[in-house]
């Protein structure tokens, strides 16, 4: 019980410290630094066919899904 | 001079305004189903896209694809794809797509394979069908104040039996120089089923028809938010529920029943299968998007849980790496592993009758194995032309532990196997 409370402490002193670790190695990204983020390769979605037909293959395959926006539902297609 | 290009510009806006006013007009009636990406997608466009580009040269975006899906031994799907985005003014875009699709094969009915039942093959383990499916959809997206974008959208597919039509909004601000996006949506969709629904749960010979349309309504809400971790690291982390009402059995699939220690089907006639009616559900999404010198690595990973009792985890990473100016190449790897549903039974014994069963296989403990590779190729006249393979395996559990007698002596998740080609085009202009 100790140990799992220990364990508990040291996991949240960890994680804070990651994170304020982070935010200090964080410094925004200047507009002009943006070169990289603006090409399209870096896109959160950089090839919409391709999403989306994997989208369709997936969804009447396996019983999870979505989780990047929302819309659809489906086509209750077998 | 000035006057007419005054006038070419009125003309222009007049143009613009009505054809603005047609798209809400037909959004607001209900135009068409959705995918549950698109409004997602969208907002990705216009918080990084849009800025990027730059509208006014090259106002039009058309996506083109082909796919081919072929099941060993099972289905096959032909789909085709048509996307085109205009860029309007500065503060507006609409986007159009349809989709069309044909399906062809043999699908598991849910019955196992060992079939005992004296003077008769049984029912069939495999049933074959056809069907083709039709989707329209439409977005707008408008700039709500320099930092925020609004996209609404609406869908609507149809086939011969389903059909299915959605809207959707969602809005995303900027923060922090623009290295924040925060994304609120919600969807509402509708599908209907038209065809004779069997009384559930009931031997398919004897079942009768109990309603001739049923119906499902489902609501989709999304927070998301987008960083900017690095000069080329983006963190996308997404929670969107579900909850979805009505209909979400499958009319086409059956349950066998079992003699309770034999194992034997002792009659001919399987049972209808009976899901819940309703399912609420949520899935956490990450993705990053990492620059590895001149190549982009894209991971992400999903949390997805529902009331059905079904958890899943998904995997999937891609590694885009340039190979000349003009060509690239994108190996992808995907695993996915879920949980069974809470009334997933491969069979049922006799006099059994649950509340709710299903024996589809899609509702089982399942995996998914995914690997494929895809080429890019930019010719010098603009465009990219991409032309991707892929093999996905699907294996479950052959022998599960409610397998009763005989039946344990069949494998009761044979491997699915399918090979995916795709090809796609894609112009600026």
């Amino acid at each position: 019980m100790v140990f799992r409370k220990l364990l508990a402490c040291l996991m949240a002193v960890g994680a804070l410290s990651g994170c304020a670790s982070m935010q200090s190695a964080m410094q925004p990204v200047q507009p002009w630094e943006k070169d990289q983020l603006a090409k399209e390769e870096m896109q959160l979605v950089p090839d919409r066919t391709e999403e989306f037909f994997d989208s369709r293959v997936y969804f009447s395959r396996e019983a999870a899904f979505g989780g990047k926006g929302v819309g659809g539902g489906g086509c209750g297609c077998n | 001079m000035q006057l007419t290009l005054k006038k070419k510009k009125q003309r222009k806006d007049e143009a613009v305004r009505s054809l603005l006013s047609a798209a809400s007009a037909s959004l607001l009636l209900a135009v068409p189903l959705a995918h549950a990406e698109d409004v997602h997608q969208h907002h990705a466009e216009g918080a990084h896209q849009h800025h990027a580009e730059g509208a006014p040269e090259q106002p039009w975006r058309v996506d083109a694809g082909a796919m081919r899906y072929s099941e060993k031994d099972r289905i096959s799907v032909s789909e085709l794809n048509f996307r085109a985005r205009r860029q309007l003014s500065e503060d507006n875009a609409l986007s159009l797509r349809a989709d069309y699709d044909s399906v062809s094969g043999a699908s598991p009915t849910g019955t196992t394979k060992i079939q005992t039942t004296s003077g008769a093959s049984g029912t069939a383990y495999m049933a074959h069908f056809q069907t083709v499916r039709a989707a329209v959809g439409a977005d707008w997206e408008t700039s709500l104040s320099p930092d925020a974008n609004l996209t609404l959208s609406g869908d609507h597919s149809s086939s011969k039996m389903n059909k299915s039509s959605g809207i959707g909004a969602a809005v995303a601000r900027d923060f922090n120089q623009r290295n924040t996006t925060l994304v609120a949506g919600a969807s509402y969709s509708v599908d209907a089923i038209d065809m004779e629904i069997m009384t559930e749960l009931t031997p398919s010979d004897t079942a009768t028809i109990r309603a001739t349309s049923e119906k499902k309504d489902q609501i989709d809400l999304q927070l998301g938010v987008t960083q900017v971790l690095a000069r080329g690291t983006l963190l996308q982390l997404n929670f969107v529920h579900s909850n979805a009402s009505g209909y979400m059995t499958n009319p086409h699939k059956l349950i066998s029943v079992v003699h309770p220690l034999t194992g034997e089907t002792l009659t001919n006639s399987p049972l209808t299968e009976k899901r819940p009616d309703k399912r609420d559900s949520n899935a956490l999404y990450a993705q990053v998007n990492h620059a590895l010198g001149e190549g982009v690595l894209y991971s992400s990973y999903r949390y997805f849980q529902d009331s059905w009792g079904i958890k899943a985890h998904t995997v999937d990473f891609k590694y885009r790496q340039p190979i000349t100016e003009k060509l690239y190449v994108q190996p992808h790897v995907r695993v996915y592993a879920q949980g069974a549903a809470d009334f997933y039974r491969s069979m049922l014994a006799v006099g059994e009758i649950p509340a709710y069963a299903s024996a589809d296989y899609r509702l089982a403990k399942l995996q998914t194995n995914s690997i494929g590779v895809k080429l890019g190729y930019k010719p010098s006249s603009g465009g990219e032309l991409t032309a991707r393979v892929e093999v996905m395996r699907q294996n479950g559990e052959q022998h599960p532990q409610d397998a009763i007698g005989v039946q344990r002596t069949a494998d009761l998740f044979p491997e699915l196997e399918a090979i995916i080609f795709h090809i796609g085009y894609t112009k600026l202009f």
